[in-house]
């Protein structure tokens, strides 16, 4: 198998698992009919479980080779699943029925971010595409929980996905070590030390993670909208990896903060402007990816588990930190994207230097 | 849903409270999986210093290659 037909497989194999891991949280996230303040600290604590340990997750896989968090999510998800829905969880079982559900995704991302990096040879589409999944499944999660469908389809989804991650396993098989070991990830300007640009990573994810959920979107009032919104989003990802292999990093670290940026200031109102900045906005997860995996060759998993505690703390701080006011959230958007460029600019490679 | 009852805190008392607790919960939570990840990554990077080690005193003992 050559490498590109390896890292297609990897991609198009873990975009599909992410979208049917997100089918079966956000199914039993949009069944539980509680009050609002119990549904904001079930998400509180969703994210919290899901995003905080890929970190951890990400460092152990990177360590032991044998450790395969793909094989263990899968009865995680489908233990938590069907206790919530079986016994009609209340309590204790049902914040446990919650833990399993969040473990087991947090280890289908940390599975799918390992196998997609690992077999990319240092291109960022595969791992693009593999994030891309999840925004749809969210969506279709969504979609389907208020519709009458019965849990045990989803249960059926769910238990589907153990060949395939099992599939994906087999792709490390005849893994060229110089892939393996992330060697083809240089996008990062010699000199800069890891710890800076890990910071100045988390600090970028955390910005944008905020900010998405500052965006002004008056036009989002129908289910229909908020499906193109989901779609978008998950194009916008997938296109990110493959504009920094087609074009450069830098180039489409430009796009997607600086460019978005009148297409969301503008689309308020009109939803295909805003949609258009929506997807620029999304690309940004493949660059930030990139400068991360950079520095961290050695623990892939880990560098991914970077960004995704930085989108928990930019969500955290979105909770407790929010401006309903339009010129505010506008200021904002451009005084952090401003930033965040000029972040992007000191670590990021000029397109003909990179290998 | 009543988690936590505080009749004479009035409505919303217990939500407060549970609240406060969630929120020192996920602080050492996260706290103690950045303790634990940070240690992990020492035991990985010794391990592949070790490793760099060897195969460099490997090569070292082989030799040039013979042309």
């Amino acid at each position: 198998m050559t490498v590109k037909s390896r890292a297609t497989r990897a991609a198009v194999l873990y975009f599909i698992i992410h979208m049917m891991n997100e089918v079966v949280c956000y199914f039993m996230l949009y069944r539980i009919f509680k009050d609002p303040a119990f549904i904001t600290m079930v998400a509180l604590i969703y994210n919290c479980v899901a995003f905080v340990p890929q970190f951890f997750w990400g460092a152990l896989r990177d360590l032991i080779e044998k450790f395969k968090p793909g094989i263990l999510s899968v009865p995680l998800l489908l233990s938590g699943f069907l206790l919530f829905f079986i016994t009609n969880a209340e309590g204790a079982l049902f914040w446990l029925s919650l833990v399993l559900l969040s473990t087991g995704n947090a280890m289908i991302h940390v599975s799918g971010a390992e196998l997609t990096i690992r077999t990319s040879n240092g291109k960022l589409t595969p791992v693009a595409v593999f994030v891309s999944g999840g925004s749809f499944g969210v969506i279709l999660g969504q979609v389907l929980a208020s519709t009458d469908m019965s849990f045990w389809w989803i249960a059926l989804i769910c238990a589907c996905m153990m060949p395939l991650v099992i599939g994906g396993e087999r792709l490390y098989k005849d893994n060229p070590k110089e892939s393996d070991e992330c060697n083809g990830f240089n996008y990062v300007i010699p000199g800069r030390k890891a710890i800076i640009v890990a910071l100045a990573v988390f600090f970028i994810v955390a910005v944008r993670s905020y900010i998405g959920y500052g965006i002004p979107m008056a036009w989002k009032k129908t289910l229909v909208e908020s499906v193109l919104l989901y779609v978008f989003m998950g194009i916008g990802k997938a296109l990110g990896g493959f504009l920094s292999d087609m074009i450069g990093i830098r180039k489409t670290a430009f796009i997607c903060i600086i460019g978005a940026l009148p297409f969301l200031i503008l689309g308020n109102k009109i939803m295909i402007v805003s949609l258009i900045g929506i997807t620029l906005f999304s690309m940004t997860t493949a660059v930030t990816l990139g400068m991360v995996i950079s520095v961290i060759k050695v623990a892939p998993g880990a560098a991914f588990g970077i960004t995704t505690i930085a989108l928990f703390a930019g969500a955290v701080i979105s909770w407790f930190v929010k401006s309903s006011s339009l010129t505010v959230n506008v200021l904002i958007l451009v005084i952090t994207s401003a930033v965040c460029f000029l972040l992007a600019l000191y670590i990021l490679k000029p397109e003909k230097e990179v290998s | 849903m009543n988690l936590l009852s505080f009749d004479m805190m009035g409505p919303g008392a217990g939500y407060v409270i549970l609240g406060f607790l969630v929120i020192v919960i996920i602080a050492l939570f996260v706290v103690a999986v950045a303790i634990g990840s940070i240690i992990v990554l020492v035991i990985l990077l010794r391990k592949k210093k070790k490793q760099n080690e060897a195969e460099a005193q490997k090569n070292m003992r082989q030799g040039p290659p013979a042309t």
